[in-house]
């Protein structure tokens, strides 16, 4: 796929359109992330760590022992519990919600949507689990490396 | 679902990085300073729910100090935010035994379970500093007159 020079992108942008880094800001606003180690204290005291990686990057990378495995394309279904499509567990907005993604960007995202479903104190992991993993807090699997997903590498 | 047993959390690196996250966020704590003429000036701080820990901040009048304590063994953290702090480490401040450090604006100190200190403000100004205890503090067991002085043994001194 040809990019555009970002000078050229951006002149194009419609009005009010704006650049990711701009969405991740907003996202960000109220949410009170946690730093590794806080993140694993959370969890101790009954928060659900959720993993949104795609199934090749958690293959690659390695997983979180005791994580809540929902990738990112069925996330808000699985956490509503309005929604027939739920997970087993999720009857209500009492547990705290604590997204992990590999780096700690689209997480926020997904943090931000779960607050918008009614999960008033969803956060998520700052540095994800590359910050997780540096800590020195448990990890399980993986074969080490930069993880590759096809056709991604920008 | 989950297995929360599955992880081994590091309470003292936790409440180090909450004490970090709280410095720069004057905003949250700042409006609870209270400066008296004498005395310590205690203030609880609010935490969001996923944070597991306890927090505080404290206001040193000059000349106002905590006799020797240790923390119920809970991992904390400690930072001096404002003025200057003396902590004397392991033996009564009197004995003139043991160590001693000034505490000032900047890094985090870690606390570890069994961490025993008096600490003072012998400046002349008042001082300010954030203390974290994680999970929580549910004790604190003041050792002044303790007859086994000699065979508390501190962090660093072994």
């Amino acid at each position: 796929m040809s990019r555009l020079p970002a000078t050229a992108a951006r002149s194009r942008a419609p009005v009010g359109g704006q650049g990711v880094d701009d969405l991740l800001v907003e996202a960000r606003v109220g949410l009170r992330r946690l730093p590794p180690h806080l993140a694993a204290l959370a969890v101790s005291a009954g928060a659900w760590l959720v993993d949104i990686r795609p199934e090749a990057q958690r293959r690659h990378e390695g997983e979180v022992p005791g994580a809540v495995i929902i990738e990112r394309n069925v996330l808000e279904w699985r956490l509503d519990p309005r929604h027939e499509a739920r997970l087993t567990g999720v009857e209500g907005y009492d547990t705290v919600l604590v997204v992990i993604c590999s780096e700690g960007y689209a997480s926020s995202f997904a943090a931000a949507s779960l607050r918008r479903l009614g999960h008033r104190s969803a956060t998520d992991v700052i540095g994800g689990f590359q910050a997780w993993r540096s800590a020195g807090l448990p990890t399980v699997g993986g074969v080490g490396g930069d993880a590759v997903v096809a056709g991604t590498l920008t | 679902m989950p297995s929360a047993t599955a992880i081994t959390v590091d309470h003292r690196r936790a409440a180090v990085e909450l004490a970090e996250q709280l410095v720069c966020a004057p905003e949250v704590w700042r409006p609870l300073v209270r400066y008296l003429a004498h005395g310590r000036a205690y203030a609880p701080i609010a935490l969001p729910a996923p944070v597991a820990a306890d927090a505080w901040v404290i206001t040193w009048a000059p000349g106002s100090g905590l006799p020797r304590h240790d923390h119920g063994g809970a991992a904390g953290a400690l930072v001096v935010v404002e003025g200057e702090l003396e902590e004397h480490l392991g033996r009564p401040a009197t004995s003139g035994i043991g160590r001693h450090r000034l505490l000032r604006p900047g890094p985090v100190v870690p606390l570890a379970p069994d961490h025993v200190h008096e600490v003072r403000n012998v400046g002349a100004e008042p001082a300010v500093s954030l203390h974290v205890y994680a999970p929580g503090l549910r004790t604190m067991r003041f050792l002044a007159d303790d007859p086994r002085d000699d065979v508390i043994v501190e962090d660093g001194a072994r």
